[in-house]
């Protein structure tokens, strides 16, 4: 099939994309160090650069590809799932729920007395999320029942974060509640990727392993079962693989929106529309983009530390609007 | 040889009994038709002898518990054709018949030559060559009532259940599918196909099970379940049934009122 070379050549592309903006975010940084001496101070010492760039550049790095990574595959495979391409990890309530958890550290003053309580309490969260949204749709429930309950949950995460912030003792607390919402990769350490990356891991297993079963549900329920599809396991995969990678991703970095939306739709077509393609296709999509907008936030104002998730949300939106235009015809 | 048995089978949906109890067989090397006015439950049922719906009573297949088989293993043996026709994103026609395939395949390996005669053996079945690279979103009813066809037949199973595959195809192709379903039957599988065309069934069908209300009400040679007294009873219609060189000939031609005025 000529489908199957394209694909690997989109995916090809993508991951030299990826590597080439991670070695960019390595090299981008408030203090100028050569390039080639960056590089080798990052595998062999050379003071205090090795320690700029192992310590501070290289979580950054690691943590932009992975987040973005989990935040398009979960996409993906939610937009696959639910055969709706409004789908991200939002529908879930997972990103508000791992939110409130770590605003709540910073509320309670659980994150002054170890780093490594804010994401923690946001994992924390993720997981409540998560059992909360399994437990009300229940066993069987079709897609319609796991978004009801998905929305439920994220704006009861949402209620509980804005009364955490109306009960905020003063200005500087909330304001740095509002902060950490923004997303931020910012002076994150190694204990940061440590603690996320193992939950990454699992996530993207869990949804690596659903591409034939939504495959099989391109052509309905019924006939995904009658193909011999364990639905009940396909959805806990889904939710799961989520809930693990991207409940991850917001407990160590804030809210990034947009990237698990946008990317997957970017993607879809250069991928023959099969979702067991775009899962890959998506995760290498996910990295690329949040590495450049991270990169990008840098570059426009170094001085300014410019959030993250701000960024994404205004290349996002309008980029987003584009793609609707373009495909208005298509979604009758 | 009997491949699939029923006995007590029943079929709730929503705690409601909409099928049986009933038993039926179904043997190797026949079409057997299941019609029935509109929700007699013959979807429910077909998807309860699929494997799809859970069920009370028994069902066998080759001596074996269905609902103990794998689901793999049951997608091996039974395919299933759903009375609506989805198809999400925009896959080619080739990708959706291929689908037919996973079950036979093992996760994240590529395409066998099995699968690639199959899907071949299939699209050429159902005329579908020369639409095999056009998006399968964008066909027209009766294009996509053969790509779903297609895609159960690449699964090769024994059993291949399917419900109102012939809605919508014009008469060739309604005539086409049938001798499709009889060359499978000849092959040594079985056919169970849910029809609303009479004609159909009573011409290309070895047996005609006849439901209404969720019960057989008959089971036997077109000629036998198709009788103009059943079609009157179940269907409320009056029928011209005549015989040719190719078999039982029906056409319904009136209503019968209940104030006895046939028109």
């Amino acid at each position: 099939m000529s489908g199957s070379n394209r694909f690997l050549l989109v995916t090809m592309g993508l991951a030299g994309l990826v590597v080439a903006l991670f070695v960019a975010s390595l090299l981008q940084g408030p203090v100028a160090i050569p390039p080639g001496r960056a590089l080798t101070a990052l595998v062999s010492n050379d003071g205090g650069w090795t320690l700029v760039m192992r310590e501070i550049r290289l979580p950054r790095a690691l943590l932009s590809v992975t987040i973005g990574a989990s935040l398009g595959l979960s996409g993906a495979a939610l937009q696959g799932y639910l055969r709706n391409p409004l789908a991200d990890a939002g529908v879930l309530g997972v990103g508000a729920s791992a939110a409130f958890g770590a605003v709540l550290a910073l509320y309670t003053g659980l994150s002054t007395l170890f780093p490594l309580a804010l994401p923690l309490a946001g994992l924390a969260g993720a997981i409540v999320a998560v059992v909360l949204v399994l437990a009300l749709s229940g066993r069987e429930a079709g897609s319609v029942v796991l978004i009801l309950s998905g929305v439920a949950v994220a704006g009861l995460a949402g209620a509980l974060t804005s009364l955490v912030l109306n009960l905020s003792p003063n200005p500087y607390a909330a304001l740095e509640i509002v902060f950490w919402l923004l997303g931020s990769l910012a002076d994150r350490s190694m204990h940061h990727v440590g603690l996320a990356l193992p939950f990454m891991l699992v996530g993207w297993v869990l949804l690596a392993a659903t591409g034939r079963g939504l495959d099989a549900l391109t052509l309905g329920r019924d006939t995904a079962l009658s193909l011999g599809i364990r639905m009940d396991r396909l959805r806990l995969a889904v939710v799961l693989g989520t809930a693990a990678a991207v409940g991850a991703g917001v407990a160590v970095a804030g809210s990034i929106g947009f990237v698990g939306l946008v990317v997957p739709h970017l993607l879809r077509p250069l991928v023959g529309n099969r979702p067991s393609r775009l899962l890959l296709a998506s995760a290498l999509g996910g990295a690329a983009l949040l590495t450049a907008a991270d990169l990008a936030a840098r570059l426009i104002s170094p001085d300014k530390d410019l959030k993250l998730g701000v960024v994404t949300a205004l290349v996002g939106t309008p980029f987003f609007l584009a793609l609707v235009v373009r495909a208005k015809g298509r979604f009758a | 040889m009997t491949l699939l048995t029923a006995r007590a089978l029943t079929v709730a949906i929503g705690g409601r009994p909409v099928v049986g109890p009933l038993d039926l067989d179904v043997r190797a090397g026949e079409v057997v038709g299941l019609v029935g006015p509109n929700g007699a439950g013959k979807s429910t049922l077909m998807r309860a002898l699929a494997g799809l719906a859970p069920h009370g009573g028994e069902i066998r297949l080759d001596g074996a518990p269905l609902a103990r088989l794998s689901p793999g293993a049951r997608a091996r043996r039974v395919a299933h054709v759903a009375q609506t026709r989805e198809i999400a994103w925009g896959l080619t026609v080739e990708e959706v018949v291929d689908l037919g395939r996973l079950p036979h395949r093992p996760r994240f390996a590529p395409r066998s030559t099995t699968d690639i005669r199959a899907a071949a053996g299939a699209m050429a079945a159902m005329d579908l060559v020369p639409l095999a690279g056009r998006r399968a979103t964008e066909l027209s009813g009766g294009e996509t009532a053969r790509v779903v066809v297609a895609r159960a037949l690449a699964q090769e199973a024994a059993l291949l259940v399917a419900d109102e595959p012939t809605a919508g195809l014009d008469p060739a192709y309604q005539i086409a599918l049938m001798r499709v379903f009889r060359r499978m039957a000849r092959e040594g599988g079985a056919v169970v196909v849910s029809l609303h065309e009479l004609g159909l069934a009573a011409r290309f069908c070895d047996r005609v099970i006849l439901l209404d209300a969720g019960r057989i009400v008959a089971d036997g040679p077109p000629e036998a379940a198709l009788s103009a007294e059943n079609l009157a009873a179940v269907y409320g219609v009056t029928a011209h049934l005549a015989h040719d060189a190719g078999g039982l000939v029906l056409m319904p031609t009136g209503l019968i009122d209940r104030l006895g005025d046939d028109r």
